[in-house]
């Protein structure tokens, strides 16, 4: 199969066969969408893209959480691995759903990671029993807390 | 919509291996208790709306608010003088 294009909110994007992601279950709000694009574009390092393949194309920005929570720790639910086909732990990456605001400080979903199997480029996007993870987490605001608190 | 009416104490089984326990009122208050297997997904149906939410307007993103992200580490870095700097310029 040869590489086709997409038109993108971060403009046209070339992509072959390798940078398509299945999502067996779509994902909430876009529960018809069943493969996207996943995008690096250093412009906006180390945020990474989910772009749903419809019409004009939904940019997802993601996170690692890890940069911002140092001690996630999602407990990934036992359909989520099934629908992944996921064998070891290591074939899973764990992004988180930013949502940049205009004028306001962004957030990133804690409480729902999309879940991707390197093995099989599948993923889902999960809903955490956990609930201290926020849907709308303030990263930047929790950091200067801490500051705050430990001087 | 099926419509069942159920004192405290009784369930509801769905499908034989999800059973819904009423176990207690009070005032506009339902207590329920839900038995089922580990890979079924339960949760409360707001949750899955704020989640819906999320998506849609993390996708939506305005250009203006794509261009917040950029950088976003950057800045970090440089501590909160250089932030609170940079919103006053943009405002």
């Amino acid at each position: 199969m040869g590489r086709q294009t997409l038109r993108t909110p971060l403009g046209e994007i070339e992509y072959g066969p390798e940078d398509r992601i299945a999502l067996p279950k779509g994902i909430p709000g876009f529960e018809d969408v069943n493969y996207a694009l996943w995008v690096s574009n250093p412009e906006y390092e180390p945020v990474k893209w989910l772009i749903l393949e419809r019409e004009e194309g939904v940019a997802l920005p993601l996170l690692d959480p890890f940069i911002v929570v140092e001690d996630y720790t999602p407990e990934i639910p036992d359909d989520a691995v099934d629908i992944l086909e996921a064998e070891v732990a290591e074939d899973l990456l764990v992004y988180c759903v930013a949502t940049p605001r205009p004028g306001q400080p962004p957030t990133v979903n804690l409480r729902s990671p999309v879940v991707i199997n390197v093995q099989n480029q599948h993923a889902v996007q999960v809903i955490l029993k956990n609930e201290n993870y926020p849907v709308r987490y303030d990263w930047r605001a929790a950091a200067q807390e801490k500051t705050a608190d430990s001087c | 919509m099926l419509v069942l009416s159920r004192q405290i104490g009784e369930s509801v089984v769905i499908r034989e291996e999800i059973t819904v326990k009423i176990l207690e009122v009070q005032g506009d208050t339902v207590k329920i208790g839900i038995e089922a297997p580990k890979d079924v997904p339960i949760y409360r149906q707001e949750l899955y709306q704020a989640i819906m939410e999320e998506n849609r307007s993390a996708g939506k993103a305005t250009s203006e608010a794509l261009q917040g992200l950029k950088g976003i580490f950057n800045r970090d870095k440089g501590g909160k003088e250089e932030s609170e700097v940079r919103e006053k310029e943009s405002e």
